[in-house]
């Protein structure tokens, strides 16, 4: 009897474990990854930081694309919603916004194609507040603008776009 | 004495299974992280090339949140991008830098594309010539459309990727904005083969 309630708990611990295992790994590496981006930037949470296209010098994040340059920003809703506004290239150059939630999953993408106007302006805002326009799964995320850099000539386009970008507070 | 003797034992058993359980889920959930493809219902295996089709989606599977965080964090959802992974050729033979690899296909139904190499680590690979991807914009293509690329550690002077001194690769299709058709029905997609090429004959 003593050996059966132990093979049963035993198979319910190898369960457990496994599924608490691979939940656990996204939210951990995604922390990591948050504090990658935070460390190489001073100001904290909810800036933007503008990279360059990465090189193999770039280690901070797995299977970057070389062809894109990113402008990312640790978001935290602690202190009030987000509004994330700015220009976009002009028409032949991929632009999106992407956010991803602690765990990894990326809940929201708005591409270039969706914004003829050439300027975006989205709030971020935890579920229950009002005037949200996209609803964060979780108080602290990453969001990432992509750009796709053709030429090398490309980059003083892009760069405008980058500096355009602004990231603001909303007391709520 | 023997009853006191056998309720030991049973407890050793009991502490040994129970331990046994716990430490066996995590070790087969290391195990199933070590590859970033394999024996998961989201994965769509096309030849060499592996996609999983709920990545960075909130309906995908633990295995594949956790796959994609380690091998690939901060990926787009498929409606945005879709990635092929390939870390062997059409003959299952793992792709090293040790040899010389040729990738032959065509264009694919989509916004944009690119080939990208990853070392074991999943980073860029150095090289001099800072080679690291072929897309749709730098790609020299056949006056049918088809393509050849080659991935040497030295520059053949043609559509390439660098190897350097990476122990595996892996090679990367992005499909940026696919076409609804290739939304409907991945496994469509006209996916290029990889073969191993003697060193030396990629500018052949």
């Amino acid at each position: 009897m003593m050996l059966l309630a132990g093979l049963v708990t035993a198979l319910a611990l190898f369960m457990l474990s496994y599924r608490l295992t691979l939940y656990r790994v996204p939210i951990k590496l995604m922390e990591g990854a948050e504090q990658r981006l935070l460390s190489i930037r001073s100001t904290g949470p909810n800036t933007f930081h503008h990279g360059r296209a990465p090189t193999h010098k770039a280690r901070q994040i797995v299977m970057p694309s070389p062809d894109l340059v990113y402008s990312s920003c640790v978001y935290d809703l602690a202190a009030g919603d987000l509004v994330i506004s700015g220009l976009l290239p002009p028409e032949g150059y991929y632009w999106s916004l992407s956010l991803y939630a602690h765990n990894t999953d990326n809940y929201f993408v708005l591409n270039d194609r969706e914004l003829p106007a050439r300027s975006f302006s989205v709030t971020l805002s935890l579920r229950g507040r009002k005037a949200a326009s996209i609803v964060s799964p979780t108080r602290t995320g990453i969001a990432l603008i992509r750009m796709i850099q053709r030429r090398p000539d490309d980059l003083p386009v892009i760069q405008a776009a980058q500096q355009s970008i602004r990231c603001e507070v909303v007391k709520t | 004495m023997a009853m006191i003797w056998d309720v030991v034992v049973g407890v050793v058993i009991l502490v040994v299974l129970v331990a046994a359980g716990a430490i066996g889920g995590v070790l087969l959930a290391r195990h199933r992280l070590a590859s970033n493809v394999g024996d998961n219902p989201d994965e769509v295996r096309i030849g060499a090339w592996t996609t999983n089709t709920l990545a960075g989606s909130s309906a995908a599977n633990a295995l594949t949140r956790a796959r994609i965080a380690i091998h690939g964090i901060l990926a787009l959802h498929r409606q945005e991008t879709i990635y092929f992974f390939a870390s062997q050729d059409d003959h299952g033979n793992p792709l090293t830098s040790e040899h010389d690899w040729e990738i032959e296909g065509r264009g694919f139904d989509c916004r944009w594309w690119s080939f990208t190499l990853y070392d074991e680590d999943y980073q860029l690979i150095e090289s001099l010539s800072r080679r690291y991807s072929v897309h749709s914009d730098n790609v020299v293509a056949e006056p049918d459309g088809s393509y050849r690329i080659v991935i040497s550690r030295g520059n053949p002077d043609t559509n390439w990727l660098a190897s350097g001194n990476a122990k595996r690769l892996m090679v990367t299709i992005r499909l940026y904005n696919p076409s609804p058709a290739v939304l409907d029905d991945v496994t469509g997609v006209a996916l290029p083969s990889i073969r191993r090429i003697e060193k030396g004959r990629a500018a052949a």
